[in-house]
């Protein structure tokens, strides 16, 4: 709590906005992750529930990224497939080559975790997408002139938006140690881990991410509309 | 009017963004090949109506089109027609060139390559830019990035792009409005030679340009709404030398007057 009332202090001297959306998000996690501690443990002791929990946290996942991007429910639905297809296909791997046990108690955070990171990419690729899109609107016309469909006149900027999304992963994986520990690390450092154990986990996520991301920024890009229902006339008409 | 041989039929066309009225019933004619100009005030709609035309007002989120547009008797807005066939058919050409980030020939070749065009991509591509008068300044630099061309170079080289699609028209948005007299001239000229083959629609705010390269011209006056909302009307259309010499609308005769000084 303190710490909260010394955030949301800053961010008043600062005059930076946000700061509904701060506490907001401070209390919501606050009541999340309760729920999700009783949940997770009930889930440990009954595993075939765990596909359930994922499907619901893959749900809310979507939503958010999709929501973040402003996206209508046809991209929701490729906002989801982004984000099934990044995480599914890390967690199979390290699944099936044993890097962690096959067990409720380590793919369930491990899933959660990369369905978590695929969120953060989907929102930054989906965002981007559009935001390239608009600042170059006269080129993007110049495709569609040229009888591109949307998503075809847009797949020509959905590469360099997929690169950019990957950039903070990328930074963070390249600083990891140096500038910051990561998450998982210092999580396991707390929990009273051996600091060798915390670096093997800490690079699985670190490295997953990457898989994850990668798939995720791709998909998003490729599979949203590049264009959003909030064009004003002002941006396509240019003096008549 | 020419009926027989029109190109586009528009009739009774009203177009409105998100209910502010932009165009009213508009009909007229557009003949087959040969220069059609449109012209008119700011606020007269100019673009509006030359984007109905390809549908590229379709990427306007509350667009609303009233009345019909037909090109060579097909409904543009029919409810079997796909926008991006039209848009193949009926190229467009901007007011300032937006040449994609890529090379020369990756510019010229984009929309070949999107259609699977037959034929041999490298003819096509040479073919187009001999058309459009880049081929000699082009032709030892096709990887080279579009972006280092001149900006009348760099419009030369949209409508090459344009011609790569084999269109049937092209429909033109002041494409001289931000180059310099020379550049103008070339593609005032260049527009003059494609006439012969093709259907092309020129809006632009400069008469003397409609007057030396335009064989129709069609003047769109601007009107204040009850609401306050300046929208387009036609005034007057037909050959140019008759609408800017004998104009029959007072409005013309003004908008004439006042921009020809």
């Amino acid at each position: 709590m303190l710490l909260l009332a010394a955030a949301l202090g800053a961010m008043t001297l600062g005059g930076l906005s946000y700061r509904g959306e701060m506490l907001v998000a401070a209390l919501r996690a606050l009541v999340q992750l309760i729920l999700v501690a009783l949940v997770i443990a009930w889930i440990f002791t009954h595993p075939q529930w765990a596909f359930v929990y994922l499907a619901v946290m893959l749900g809310a996942a979507a939503y958010t990224a999709n929501r973040r991007i402003g996206g209508d429910s046809h991209d929701r639905l490729g906002v989801l497939l982004a984000i099934l297809m990044g995480a599914s296909a890390t967690v199979v791997i390290v699944a099936l080559t044993g890097a962690l046990s096959f067990s409720a108690q380590t793919l369930l955070p491990f899933s959660a975790q990369m369905i978590g990171g695929a969120m953060t990419t989907a929102s930054l690729a989906g965002l981007r997408l559009r935001d390239d899109v608009k600042d170059q609107f006269p080129i993007f016309e110049g495709y569609v002139a040229l009888g591109a469909t949307y998503r075809q006149a847009g797949r020509e900027f959905a590469h360099r938006a997929a690169e950019k999304s990957l950039f903070p992963t990328l930074d963070q994986t390249k600083s990891a140690g140096l500038v910051t520990l990561p998450g998982a690390f210092v999580g396991m450092l707390l929990g009273g881990a051996a600091p060798v154990l915390a670096v093997q986990i800490q690079l699985l996520v670190l490295i997953g991410l990457l898989l994850v991301q990668s798939i995720t920024a791709l998909l998003t890009t490729r599979l949203i509309s590049p264009i959003d229902a909030n064009f004003s006339v002002a941006q396509i008409s240019g003096p008549s | 009017m020419l009926p027989a041989a029109s190109a586009f039929e528009i009739r009774e066309l009203s177009v409105s963004y998100s209910g502010v009225p932009a165009l009213s019933d508009i009909s007229l004619d557009i003949p087959e090949r040969g220069v059609s100009a449109i012209i008119g005030p700011s606020g007269s709609g100019k673009s509006t109506l030359l984007r109905t035309l390809n549908r590229m007002n379709d990427l306007v989120e509350g667009v609303r089109i009233e009345g019909r547009v037909a090109f060579r008797g097909r409904d543009l807005y029919g409810p079997d027609v796909d926008p991006t066939q039209i848009r193949r058919q009926i190229g467009m050409v901007f007011q300032k060139p937006n040449v994609f980030p890529r090379s020369i020939y990756d510019n010229v070749a984009y929309g070949p390559r999107l259609h699977h065009q037959p034929g041999n991509l490298d003819e096509i591509v040479r073919e187009a830019l001999v058309r459009s008068g880049l081929w000699e300044e082009v032709k030892h630099d096709l990887k080279q990035h579009a972006m280092t061309l001149s900006g009348g170079q760099q419009q030369r080289l949209v409508i090459a792009r344009c011609i790569a699609v084999a269109p049937a028209a092209i429909l033109m948005d002041e494409p001289t409005s931000s180059l310099d007299p020379l550049a103008t001239v070339r593609v005032e000229e260049l527009i003059s030679e494609l006439a012969a083959d093709y259907t092309i629609v020129l809006v632009t705010h400069n008469l003397r340009q409609a007057s030396r390269i335009a064989d129709w011209t069609a003047f769109l006056a601007a009107e204040r709404s009850a609401s306050g909302v300046l929208h387009g009307r036609l005034a007057e259309v037909g050959p140019t030398s008759q609408l800017f010499t004998a104009p029959v609308d007072q409005r013309t005769k003004r908008f004439i007057a006042e921009s020809m000084d």
